[in-house]
């Protein structure tokens, strides 16, 4: 069973509104029923009486002169009257009867039943004599709850003669009585579900703005937005809601004040307690002392560990005990701008005594605080600098041992600098932007421009304004692309003159290797690019030379061999046709004649191709020598078959050279074989290989004439001959021309003979790729193969 | 109707180269008839009926021509351009008769139609055999296309 209380507030006016309704209607009903019967009740009583009475009133000289018919009438308008009353229907008289005053019947409203002159039989008990006394107008006697008895009596001439009496039926009172009961219980539980119904409504509407309080508080409580919905009512409840709402922010702002106020203290307690925490447990030593007599106050831990001594120990020492270095005045003189307030804080090294003697080097800074209220104290905070001191000593032994080895850097450094200043080629430092920075000795040299001229100008100055644009672009451009960059450059010397550089470019980094600056080496190539103009002009003119000397050979070839022709020719037609003309001196002579032109056109020839070999560019091939010796010994051997001669030629030698050349080389010496054995019974060539310092050679051997070796000198120069015409003929240009044509294939050759004995040609060609040389002449060369 | 005869036509400009050339020809008694000019333009006119040869029966081709190459006004190698560029002479023998020996005057010849190139030996026995030699190989075994 829940408590009144525990009830909710809707449940509690429910209740309360519901009870009352209910005993309301209940008690309403009751009264109404109590009061209404009784109404009727005293109507009906009423009426009754007045209908008696007037009954009475009216009999009374009938019934006194005996008048039984008469009174019967009144009896029966009694009657009528009574149903025509108001209250009729609610009571019935069931019987009337007028006695006289010996109590018989004088009428009755049953008449046949009830003869006049009989005793009244009624139920109610009528005595002979009046019953009612006078005065009394009528008595009424109820007949348990279905009637009653009403008696009247009847005067007349001051006497009571009669009586009237009446029996009346109340059951349709009863039964009106009853059918209201039935009414009233059908419509209660009606009525009671309406109020239920109505207090339930009642209790909503009476009880939902709370709710929404309740909400609005609930949420307000929890910092939420107020919805205008409760504060924007009129009536009490809008009172309410505002009122909540002034209240919440009131509470809102007391509250924040408070946790303010609440967070301000805690932090300031906080910060407090870490302050003296942090100072408890600081390895700095704090010492506080009064001013008088300097005797400790506070030491933290810091200041025990350091001094050795128990807190409580220390607290009953003076700050001097254990400062042995500083006596009293000292320290009174120490203090004085502290106490005066010259001073913030004094700082001085000292040293403190440990407990157990040690002494200690000591930094203190030393401060006098005041209060208003608290008494004034020094406090002291020591630092403990021996290890302060031993590094102390560390770094001024390490600063010597920098400084020396500064020194020796700085000397090494400028070793180098001057090394670099003094270094032939030019070496220029740049920042990034191109502005010189240094400026070497080289540099000096090279451009004409000491370095206090050049240093802060920007690299373009030497440069000719022509160039500025290969600077830019060429030069750079393409640094500060790849980092490094290497081209040959024109500049210009102070007097103007071109420089012609080849320049060496890389980017300067820094030690986070970030680009700073440019370094160019400058190599001047001037010399270098005077010698290849000057070579230009030379093959040009070389080139020129070289085209008339085709025209002069060409010319030599062609035009000086025709007068020899004629000169030859004529003579042996003089020979021939004029034989008998001609003696033997004569033909003689036309015979010398003959020889000599013939000479010189052996000696054109050889000349021509000699200068041919100068001229003709080489075509370098893969050349079998053996089988271009076999080729010429045969050549030899058809042109003079008188000969016997043996040739010994090593089979499969190749060398690579220009075949043509080579083949007019091997002729040569081969020719020359064969013609210095010509005086040989048995002659013999040999052709073969052998390695000389590493070098294939080839050599060619014969058993001929040989030559003195203090000749050999001179064997390879044009027109040099080592014997007479009349012994071996030639025009001392074959050796020549085999000289040349090794020199021209970059070999060497030589010769190896002793007179009488023979002699032997060795030749050696460097090794080449075969195709060395795609550049030829191929229209010489298809006819070469033709 | 074009015939070949047994002449040669010698193209020198040189007299004394001449005379020779003829003697050696001479001597060997290999052609009816030697015809001599003495530069590149003559011979064009040899061949076409013009100037001194304005009598020429122009349809008589000689059996071969003797060519020098050094000659005045057109040259050798011009005259050879020209005989290869005429329909009526472009197979007629050519042999170049030259004192040079230069490889690019043999290799020019050639190109431009020479039949064979032979140099003028200074030893005027020699020359004599080459002649006969020359003589008898173009005029009697040498067989060209007839009528061309």
């Amino acid at each position: 069973m829940l408590s009144w209380h525990s009830r909710s507030f809707s449940h509690q006016v429910g209740i309360v509104i519901f009870t009352s309704a209910a005993i309301l209607v209940g008690g309403y009903a009751y009264l109404d029923f109590r009061l209404e019967s009784t109404t009727w009740l005293t109507a009906i009583r009423e009426q009754a009486s007045e209908l008696m009475e007037i009954t009475a009133l009216t009999s009374a000289s009938d019934l006194h002169d005996q008048k039984h018919s008469e009174l019967l009438d009144k009896l029966k308008q009694l009657t009528a009257m009574q149903e025509l009353s108001f209250s009729g229907r609610l009571y019935r008289l069931r019987e009337v009867s007028i006695l006289d005053s010996n109590g018989h019947i004088a009428a009755h409203s049953d008449p046949q039943n009830n003869p006049v002159g009989l005793p009244y039989s009624g139920k109610m008990p009528v005595n002979n004599r009046p019953i009612i006394p006078l005065g009394m107008n009528i008595h009424w006697k109820p007949i348990s709850n279905e009637g009653f008895f009403a008696m009247t009596p009847i005067n007349f001439g001051g006497k009571v003669i009669g009586q009237v009496v009446a029996e009346f039926d109340t059951t349709p009172l009863q039964e009106e009585r009853s059918r209201r009961y039935r009414n009233f219980l059908f419509f209660i539980p009606l009525i009671l579900l309406t109020t239920m119904f109505l207090t339930w409504r009642l209790t909503r509407w009476l009880t939902a703005p709370l709710k929404q309080a309740t909400s609005l508080l609930d949420r307000l409580g929890q910092g939420d937005i107020i919805v205008p919905g409760l504060i924007a009512r009129k009536d009490e409840y809008g009172e309410l809601g505002r009122a909540i709402v002034y209240a919440d922010k009131r509470i809102w702002k007391n509250n924040k004040d408070l946790q303010e106020q609440h967070l301000a203290l805690t932090q300031a307690q906080t910060a407090l307690n870490q302050f003296k925490d942090t100072l408890d447990q600081t390895l700095d030593c704090v010492f506080m002392f009064e001013p008088q007599g300097f005797k400790f106050t506070y030491v933290n831990r810091g200041a025990l560990e350091q001094v050795g001594f128990s807190a409580e120990e220390l607290l009953a020492m003076t700050s001097l005990d254990i400062q042995p270095d500083i006596n009293k005045g000292e320290y009174a003189r120490l203090i004085k701008p502290l106490v005066r307030g010259e001073r913030q804080s004094v700082t001085y090294e000292t040293r403190h005594c440990h407990k157990n003697g040690d002494l200690i080097p000591v930094e203190i800074l030393l401060q006098y605080v005041y209060f208003p209220n608290e008494p004034s104290r020094f406090v002291a905070i020591v630092r403990d600098i021996t290890e302060r001191k031993r590094i102390e000593k560390e770094l001024e032994a390490h600063h010597f041992q920098l400084e020396k080895l500064v020194r020796e850097r700085t000397s090494r450094v400028q070793a180098q600098a001057r090394i670099i200043d003094q270094a032939h080629d030019s070496i220029v430092t740049t920042d990034l932007d191109g502005v010189v920075r240094t400026w070497n000795g080289g540099a000096e040299r090279l451009f004409g421009i000491p370095a206090d001229n050049a240093i802060g100008k920007h690299i373009a100055f030497v440069y000719p304004v022509e160039q500025h644009g290969f600077l830019q672009n060429q030069v750079i451009k393409p640094l500060l692309e790849k980092g490094v960059h290497d081209t040959e450059v024109v500049m210009k010397h102070a007097d103007g003159s071109p420089i012609y550089a080849h320049v060496s470019l890389s980017l300067l980094y820094n030690e986070e290797g970030v680009a700073t600056g440019m370094v160019g080496y400058s190599l001047d190539i001037s010399e270098r690019i005077q010698r290849e103009t000057e070579l230009k002009t030379l093959t040009e003119r070389l080139k020129a030379s070289n085209k008339e000397l085709e025209a002069f050979s060409y010319s030599v070839s062609h035009d000086l061999r025709a007068p020899l022709r004629a000169i030859d020719g004529f003579s042996l037609a003089l020979i021939e046709d004029y034989q008998d003309k001609l003696d033997e001196t004569g033909r003689d002579y036309l015979t010398r004649v003959r020889t000599g032109a013939q000479r010189m056109a052996a000696l054109i020839d050889d000349l021509l191709q000699l200068s041919r070999i100068t001229r003709s560019e080489l075509e370098f091939k893969r050349v079998n020598l053996s089988l271009l010796a076999q080729n010429l010994i045969n050549e030899l051997r058809s042109g003079s078959q008188n000969r016997q001669v043996e040739a010994i030629i090593q089979p499969d030698m190749h060398i690579t050279g220009d075949p043509l050349l080579l083949e007019v080389m091997l002729a040569n010496l081969i020719g020359n074989a064969w013609k210095f054995t010509g005086q040989r019974d048995h002659a013999s060539i040999e052709l073969g290989s052998c390695l000389q310092n590493g070098k294939i050679t080839f050599f060619v051997h014969d058993n001929g004439t040989g030559f003195d070796m203090k000749y050999a000198t001179k064997l390879f120069n044009a027109f040099q001959r080592l014997h007479g015409l009349d012994q071996f003929e030639g025009t001392g240009i074959g050796l020549a021309t085999v000289q040349r044509i090794v020199n021209r294939h970059g070999g060497i050759v030589w010769a190896e003979s002793e007179l009488g004995k023979g002699a032997t040609f060795y030749f050696s060609l460097p090794e080449r790729i075969r195709t060395e040389r795609h550049k030829t002449q191929s229209k010489r060369v298809d006819h070469a193969e033709v | 109707m074009v015939s070949r005869q047994r002449i040669i036509l010698l193209v020198e400009d040189n007299p004394d180269d001449e005379a020779l050339t003829v003697m050696a020809l001479n001597k060997s008694n290999i052609a009816d008839e030697i015809a001599v000019v003495r530069d590149g333009e003559e011979a064009l006119d040899y061949f076409t009926g013009q100037g001194k040869f304005s009598q020429r029966d122009t349809s008589v081709l000689p059996g071969v021509v003797l060519l020098d190459l050094k000659l005045p006004k057109v040259s050798g190698l011009e005259l050879i351009r020209h005989i290869r560029a005429d329909k009526k002479t472009r197979y007629l023998p050519i042999v170049v008769l030259s004192s040079s020996s230069e490889e690019q005057d043999i290799i020019t010849s050639y190109e431009l139609g020479a039949n064979s190139y032979v140099r003028k030996p200074v030893n005027f026995g020699s020359f004599q055999n080459t002649a006969r030699q020359l003589g008898m190989y173009w005029l009697d075994s040498n067989e060209v296309p007839f009528g061309a």
